[in-house]
């Protein structure tokens, strides 16, 4: 009985209390795990890979068939791309506009693909606080945002997921420039965009961003996923939007901490350059405002509405976006 | 005859030893996408073939040993390993005349049983991301790894918990 009112007694404290001591004994765990964890993966990785090829063949096969017809896809769209690409970039020269996205540092991480127990929300990255990882920081692959890093130790760190049902970020929908909060609703579940007004005229198709409204842990315009569908609702006066997250979130490998602090003494943030002046300059070289072991090249999309905000930081080098265009409804 | 520090000290080892094999090993080999709990595992055994007081012992070890190391609440491992491995020693009475294959499979049914305690709490706290899992092919998993596991592992387990040979139903 004494035993049982000690966990109940835990997990009260636990469950009301954010980032007690529980937090860091749990972080020291996660690094004194960690040699553990990679000399066991490097052993076993192999037979592991060979199980898996054995227990999920089916699963493989269908995976396969898929990956090749979306490569069909994409082969067929390159040249649609490559011209919506010319445009966008000629428009944002024509504006002056700066992204920041592109620029803001990132360091690779390798996914340590061994969940722990079979209730994990999350994902371990072998990257941690040495090498700039911060709490609240988002994650990316190449193919869009994945989630948010939740638990950082000095040589691991743990992202949640953006399908998790606690996960909720701010996003704009590109063609529209309305705002919203995305949530998850689940592992294998697309995401649910609330507070978009009913007027707003949102399509299937349309490329969804993150908004980075001041404040966020997330900067404005990584992208998040496509709209899949749009359901209104005449009694709230708001539309209850499915989204598709970009980023394939099953069998990741490596993903993309983006090392950015909104409470930076000069947050990043997009800005423009005086209407005065000329055209900016091409990028040069990223800004340095976190300390990083080995950057990523950028590989987000960024936000291609108008820049509205005015914060010029003397010291950030002009920059050109790198939007992915949206996909054809 | 071993001191209480020597005891608890090889308890510690035996938690120790589960929870190095979960973390590196356990956690690669995966069925269906879920993996062996091999902590849940040694806590039902430590009470089917140790009685309800080293279940519940070795089962709250081994839910502080989860805890540490996963991301859901603290004590919740703790609160149903230390159930488990409690109700677990209760099995023992039913198993006075039955060989190593009918302990096996009460281990593997209490295991079973210890996944849905989890979840039953998850629920109570309303942590979704638990309760909206698969949960009966993790309880399939779990349950039916745990009987093998018993199968292969029981003598080590036994001379961890420093319990005779000659199991009669009474743990030594």
């Amino acid at each position: 009985m004494a035993l049982v009112i000690t966990a109940v007694v835990l997990i009260t404290i636990d469950v009301r209390s954010e980032g007690g001591p529980l937090t860091s004994v749990r972080n020291v765990m996660l690094d004194v795990l960690g040699p553990v964890r990679s000399a066991g993966e490097w052993v076993l990785t192999p037979f592991g890979d060979a199980w898996r090829g054995v227990t999920s063949y089916d699963d493989l096969e269908d995976e396969n068939a898929e990956l090749r017809a979306r490569l069909a896809e994409a082969e067929s769209s390159i040249l649609q791309v490559g011209e919506i690409e010319r445009d966008r970039q000629a428009l944002l020269d024509l504006l002056g506009a700066r992204d920041v996205v592109a620029n803001i540092p990132r360091v690779t991480a390798r996914v340590i693909d061994a969940p722990l127990s079979n209730f994990e929300r999350t994902i371990e990255l072998d990257r941690g606080s040495r090498d700039g990882v911060r709490e609240g920081m988002p994650v990316e692959t190449g193919a869009g945002l994945i989630g948010r890093v939740v638990q950082v130790s000095t040589t691991r760190s743990r992202v949640e997921l953006l399908t998790d049902p606690n996960f909720a970020v701010g996003v704009r929908m590109v063609r529209s420039g309305d705002d919203g909060v995305a949530s998850g609703r689940g592992r294998g579940e697309d995401m649910e965009v609330g507070f978009v007004e009913l007027e707003t005229v949102v399509i299937p198709g349309e490329t969804v961003v993150t908004s980075g409204f001041q404040g966020s842990s997330f900067p404005e315009g990584l992208l998040v996923g496509t709209v899949v569908d749009v359901e209104p609702n005449a009694v709230q006066g708001t539309q209850r939007i499915t989204l598709h997250p970009s980023a394939e979130l099953t069998r990741l490998r490596w993903v993309s901490v983006v090392l950015y602090v909104p409470d930076a003494p000069e947050p990043v943030v997009v800005d423009r350059a005086p209407e005065t002046t000329s055209l900016p300059p091409a990028p040069t070289a990223p800004p340095s405002t976190a300390p990083v072991a080995s950057t990523a090249p950028p590989t987000s999309a960024a936000v291609s509405d108008p820049p509205t905000a005015t914060t010029v930081d003397p010291n950030e080098p002009s920059t050109v976006s790198s939007t992915v265009p949206e996909a054809s409804p | 005859m071993m001191s209480a520090a020597g005891r608890f000290a090889r308890f510690v080892v035996l938690i120790a030893a589960a929870l190095a094999l979960q973390v590196s090993a356990a956690s690669q080999l995966t069925v269906a996408g879920y993996v062996i709990d091999l902590l849940l595992f040694v806590a039902v055994s430590a009470g089917v073939n140790g009685g309800s007081d080293r279940g519940a012992l070795i089962g709250f070890g081994c839910g502080l040993a989860s805890d540490l190391v996963v991301q859901t609440p603290f004590g919740m491992w703790i609160l149903t390993m230390a159930v488990v491995g409690y109700a677990a020693g209760g099995a023992t009475h039913f198993l006075v005349d039955g060989g190593r294959a009918a302990r096996s499979l009460v281990v593997g049914l209490i295991a079973a049983s210890g996944v849905g305690l989890f979840v039953c709490i998850a629920w109570l706290l309303d942590l979704t991301y638990v309760t909206e899992q698969n949960v009966p092919i993790i309880i399939a998993v779990v349950g039916g790894s745990s009987i093998l596991l018993n199968l292969l592992a029981e003598r080590p387990i036994r001379s961890g918990l420093l319990i005779r040979p000659n199991f009669a139903g009474t743990p030594a």
